[in-house]
């Protein structure tokens, strides 16, 4: 069930009405419809991965419980040990299973050693990685004493499976989240109203920005070669639209969705285009993931308490593990190192925390400096998603060669007109809405009712004009 | 939460007002703006699915359009015989394919199913009904209801960019060379003896498909129009063949008023046909100089065309 379907849009109601009417008086009902709920959405997908979905559920409420109860350190590890071996384990067999064993076959053929080793026809469960690693913080956070456990394995179930978040992400904490589920909801109408209008932005990010982007973007980096420099320019930034409007829009669509449920997610994603140094952008951009690493993998490795070089290899090693968390391909590492590259300077410099406030705050426009900065991130980051897009690092490299030729001035063979003013409005919309939580969250706010729901039909209606090329959110295949 | 929920219900009435308001002037706008016309040498037109659609290249037969569509009920093919007779004074002849798979029940799938139904309501959306609309909202109201938003995003686009002439902008059919050629391996691969079958085919009779016949020759009878059933060439092995009995049936009691034109035997070689029923871009071009060479010989002003074609056939056939 996709957040762009109708089929949502008839769940969505029906699980708000009974949550909120039916069970207004208990939470654990109302714990125990979302759970259902949940389960349900899941099931939609593919039922079968419900088993894996409840048994890492049911591994980590348990392993959570015992380490908790251990009474010796080693008795606490070994539950620790077996919950991560056995997560990562999950990942490592269903994720990159094929991608190691491809990997070791080509090594050793450089050696004169041709193995043949048996890849599987695996189909990658949904949200693995976004299920996988709210057990882990979870369990992490236990063994480091940070929290207790929780006893209650309805609640549990739904920290983990809770739909909005479930396939992918925003990747929640259990201090966060687990707390809102303890507590009685009240329902808010400007709480509700916000998520509604959260959604429709969702919606406008999705439909309108990332799937017309789509098109123009798909038909340049299949067939790259074919492409003059400019047209190949113009492919990677519709990518860089596609894949903010396609991750930041379901982001928005889960905020909004939870919101409407009292639930309040992390945030995910704060302009990260209007970002001016790349350190920004990685603190504007998946949020959420950006700050699990933070958490769990930088400051354990030392983080920048061990010198300048500890710094510089646990800053690579959570780009590297950042690139491979999105997927089994050299192209995700590459697309990692590649950014662990660019924020090098602002580390070595430690210039990393220069740029904490969006910009041009309380003002219309930004200082030339400011605009260079940022076109001078984006452009960076457009290169990064070259190889992010592409097929192999082979054709990354043959679609930057392509770009840095003759006819990189030249106008691009079809100019997508069209989607390039939407892509201008839809920038000038971001601008304007950068200091509040999403592009649309006061407009017209103030407006007169009439005009206020005018603007919203208006969305509504470019949702179905530039709809009607119903396409998956990108970040289910991680 | 009450609040909450009554402002959903007023929003959404809006909501669905505003889109109701928009399909139903977009289509007034189109329908009654919006030009229909043909080349005014075009006095016959051809009608039915893939059969004549992949036979009859109008571009070799004198005078006439291809209008045929793959996949297309006869509810379809009567709406766009209606706005096209009326947009069309110069129209004096129409040859409706009428065809062993079209009586079948199994045509009841090809008004209900619901991607085929995604691709024909938005195309024929301006040109319908009130009673157009029911219709369609009976046989499958979910993909009437899916298919609006094609609808609106369809005519939107054809206001918008100010277009006129909506033949060109939607795809109301025309001849479609198909280049395959596969029917020495379908026969190959089943039991030579047999007729080629397909899991899915039925033999009984297809009324609510052929109503829309009725329509059509009703239509045609008002305006003064020829209107001739036609065969177009099938494989002997076309398993649908099987319902020929039926077919004959409804030919000389439903249809006894018109003629039928039965190019079913014309001889082609299986290099010609696609698959046991469909010509390819060759045995199109086959039939469709054929076709043409009838025409010139009187085939529309003939007393009896029946027994023209048959002749002609004989003669064809006799030559090879």
């Amino acid at each position: 069930m996709l957040f762009n379907t109708l089929q949502y849009f008839i769940f969505l109601p029906i699980v708000f009405i009974i949550y909120w009417w039916a069970n207004n008086k208990s939470v654990k009902l109302q714990n125990i419809l979302l759970l259902i709920a949940s389960y349900y959405f899941y099931v939609c997908w593919d039922w079968r991965f419900l088993f894996l979905l409840v048994f890492s559920t049911g591994l980590d409420y348990y392993t959570g419980l015992k380490m908790f109860d251990a009474s010796t350190l080693k008795n606490k590890k070994f539950w620790f040990w077996l919950s991560i071996v056995v997560n990562l384990g999950f990942l490592g067999v269903f994720k990159y299973y094929n991608f190691f064993a491809a990997s070791f076959a080509d090594f050793l053929s450089y050696f004169g050693f041709q193995v043949n080793i048996g890849t599987l026809e695996i189909i990658l469960p949904v949200g693995i990685s976004f299920y996988t690693f709210h057990g882990l913080s979870y369990v992490i956070d236990i063994y480091k004493n940070r929290i207790e456990p929780e006893r209650n394995i309805v609640d549990y179930s739904l920290f983990v499976s809770y739909f909005p978040l479930l396939v992918a992400g925003p990747i929640e904490r259990a201090t966060h989240l687990l707390p809102q589920l303890k507590k009685k909801r009240d329902f808010s109408y400007s709480n509700a109203v916000d998520g509604l209008r959260q959604i429709l932005w969702g919606l406008i990010k999705k439909v309108v920005i990332a799937d017309n982007c789509a098109l123009y973007a798909n038909a340049i980096f299949d067939n790259p070669e074919s492409h003059s420099g400019s047209s190949l320019v113009l492919g990677a930034v519709f990518f860089a639209f596609q894949i903010y409007g396609d991750f930041s829009g379901y982001s928005d669509i889960a905020l909004g969705s939870s919101r409407l449920l009292g639930i309040e997610l992390l945030k995910n994603f704060n302009y990260p285009y209007f970002s001016r140094d790349i350190a920004e952008f990685w603190r504007r951009w998946h949020i959420s993931l950006s700050t699990w690493f933070r958490d769990y993998l930088y400051i354990p490795l030392g983080g920048s308490q061990g010198g300048m070089w500890m710094k510089v290899r646990n800053t690579f090693i959570i780009f590297l593990v950042s690139g491979f968390w999105h997927g089994a391909n050299w192209t995700f590492i590459v697309w990692g190192a590649l950014n662990a590259l660019y924020i090098m300077p602002s580390i070595i410099l430690n210039t990393n925390r220069n740029n904490l406030e969006i910009v041009a705050k309380g003002k219309f426009l930004p200082s030339v400096k400011d605009f260079c900065h940022i076109l001078l991130t984006f452009g960076l980051t457009v290169i990064a998603w070259i190889f992010f897009r592409a097929a192999s690092v082979g054709q990354a490299f043959l679609y930057l060669k392509g770009i840095f030729s003759n006819s990189i001035l030249s106008i691009p063979e079809n100019l997508p007109k069209m989607e390039l003013l939407l892509c201008g409005c839809f920038l000038l919309m971001e601008w304007l809405g950068r200091e509040n939580n999403y592009a649309i969250a006061n407009f017209g706010k103030s407006w007169n009712v009439i005009f206020r729901w005018s603007f919203y039909l208006f969305l509504i209606l470019m949702l179905i004009y530039f709809g009607a090329k119903e396409q998956n959110f990108i970040y289910f295949q991680f | 939460m009450k609040r909450f929920i009554k402002r959903i219900f007023v929003f959404s009435l809006l909501t669905f007002i505003m889109l109701i308001g928009i399909i139903v002037l977009s289509n007034i706008l189109i329908n009654k703006d919006s030009n229909f016309s043909i080349d005014k040498n075009n006095a016959y037109i051809v009608l039915g699915h893939s059969h004549p659609e992949e036979a009859f290249n109008d571009s070799i037969i004198q005078k006439t359009k291809n209008f045929a569509r793959g996949g297309e009920h006869y509810f379809y093919t009567y709406l766009k015989a209606k706005k096209i007779i009326e947009s069309n004074p110069q129209i004096k002849v129409i040859f409706l394919e009428l065809t062993n798979n079209q009586i079948s029940t199994d045509m009841t799938k090809w008004i209900e199913d619901t991607q085929k139904n995604l691709v024909h309501i938005p195309n024929f959306a301006p040109v319908m009904t009130f009673e157009d609309h029911s219709f369609l909202i009976k046989q499958n109201p979910w993909s009437y209801f899916k298919s609006q938003e094609m609808v609106i995003k369809n005519n939107l686009n054809f206001l918008l960019y100010r277009k006129k002439n909506i033949l060109d902008q939607r795809d109301w059919g025309g001849f479609y060379a198909n280049h395959r050629q596969k029917v020495d391996s379908i026969i190959k691969s089943s039991n030579e003896k047999q007729k080629v079958k397909t899991n899915s085919m039925k033999i009984e009779v297809d009324t609510t498909n052929l109503f829309f016949v009725d329509k059509i020759a009703s239509i045609c009878k008002n305006k003064g129009i020829k209107l001739f059933l036609i065969r177009s060439p099938q494989h002997s092995k076309y398993a649908y063949c099987e319902n020929e009995e039926q077919l004959q049936k409804i030919l000389k009691t439903r249809y006894s008023q018109l003629f039928y034109l039965d190019f079913e035997k014309f001889y082609l070689l299986n290099d010609d046909y696609a698959d046991l029923e469909h010509l390819n871009y060759k045995g199109a071009k086959k039939f469709s100089l054929f076709f043409d060479s009838l025409l010139k010989k009187g085939l529309v002003e003939s007393s009896n065309p029946e027994r023209l074609v048959k002749d002609e056939i004989l003669k064809h056939n006799t030559v090879k």
